[in-house]
């Protein structure tokens, strides 16, 4: 009996799916900077690789999440709630996403548009010269809004697709 | 390829249970901040009260002579930059450190006779009287010893706070009455320290606000 390796690897990798794959992997980038940070305190007195990808993970992921994280950390002060925190958004989002997309009749499609409307709208919301857009400086805010913006081209054409396959 | 959404999920699962792990169990978080060892003793002038750093004991406000002092309030509170006194009322920086030794400054106000503490202003740091008495604080200002400036975690905390990096005009310096503790006067504050103290102390209010109006 011959075994055929990578059968259910011919679906294509739908913009949505995409979408939430960029997002789980920017959340993911933050935590080896702070995960240094504790065990070798010396990591945040100097710019480096670590923090470049901090910076460019923060800025990509949407800005109400990075806000709500600030604001987490703000209030508990504790750099390892904000790192259980993004894994646990990660996560959450990864299964809840992979099953939603995955669901039968209209509610695919009405989650891929309700995740692009809150694209747009975040992009939006980051474009604005608010003072927590700034923060982090134009190389790293640009980069996010372009993942933002990428993501949604993604999703606007995974939903042209799905309206014409219907 | 669908087969990847599941890689990244069980990837995240299992950084997060090795995490977990090193964190609770393994790894002790050390401070940036205790390097060295301290016993200070600051006394506040006017009053039989001290504010001490120690490694010995708690940090915070005590009564008494140094060796027999007594606890009244615990807190970091700072006697570096600024502190004033206003009968029954003593204005004072708080310093406050994240897990990893981060240190922010909030603007207190401490009854020396009930021992309330009111946070008046959250990252701000009181840098003393003017010359014509009023308090002088700089507000939504990060504390400078977060090097470079600024680090990754101080930006994260700075994005809540409503702190912008560059000196965009959300820091500002503010001036207030020591008696009710109102804000008299305020101004955009441009994140140069150097000349602060003549800018800003050792002038009056109506100096400030003379130049300040066209």
């Amino acid at each position: 009996m011959r075994i055929e390796w990578g059968t259910k690897r011919g679906k294509a990798l739908t913009g949505a799916h995409l979408c939430v794959r960029i997002f789980q992997v920017a959340s993911l980038l933050p935590l080896p900077y702070i995960f240094a940070v504790a065990g070798y305190p010396a990591v945040i007195t100097s710019r480096n690789v670590l923090s470049i990808l901090f910076d460019a993970g923060i800025m990509a992921i949407p800005r109400v999440e990075a806000l709500a994280l600030s604001l987490i950390y703000r209030a508990t002060m504790n750099e390892m709630a904000v790192y259980f925190a993004l894994l646990v958004v990660s996560l959450a989002a990864g299964f809840t996403f992979g099953k939603l997309l995955r669901s039968e009749g209209g509610a695919a499609l009405r989650i891929r548009r309700a995740f692009a409307a809150f694209l747009a709208a975040d992009l939006v919301l980051r474009l604005l010269p608010l003072g927590f857009n700034t923060v982090f400086g134009l190389p790293a805010a640009a980069l996010g809004a372009l993942c933002e913006a990428a993501c949604l081209a993604f999703l606007i054409l995974d939903l042209r697709s799905a309206e014409r396959n219907d | 390829m669908n087969e990847s959404k599941l890689t990244i999920n069980a990837f995240t699962l299992v950084v997060m249970l090795f995490s977990a792990i090193m964190f609770f169990f393994t790894l002790v978080i050390p401070s940036i901040s205790d390097w060295t060892a301290v016993n200070d003793y600051y006394r506040i002038e006017g009053t039989d009260y001290a504010i001490v750093y120690s490694d010995r004991k708690e940090n915070g406000i005590y009564e008494g002579p140094q060796q027999t002092c007594v606890l009244k309030l615990e807190g970091s509170f700072g006697h570096d930059w600024g502190i004033a006194l206003e009968e029954p009322y003593l204005y004072v920086n708080e310093y406050t450190y994240t897990d990893m030794g981060l240190i922010h400054s909030d603007l207190v106000r401490i009854d020396l006779t009930t021992f309330r503490k009111d946070v008046l202003f959250k990252d701000a740091i009181l840098r003393g009287r003017c010359a014509s008495g009023e308090l002088v604080c700089i507000t939504g200002y990060p504390m400078p010893s977060t090097f470079p400036d600024t680090n990754s975690m101080s930006n994260l905390y700075n994005m809540a706070a409503g702190i912008a990096d560059g000196g965009d005009g959300s820091s500002r310096v503010v001036y207030l009455d020591p008696a009710t503790s109102e804000t008299l006067y305020e101004l955009p504050f441009d994140g140069a320290e150097d000349g602060f103290d003549e800018a800003y102390i050792d002038r009056t209010l109506d100096d400030v606000r003379g130049e300040a109006q066209p």
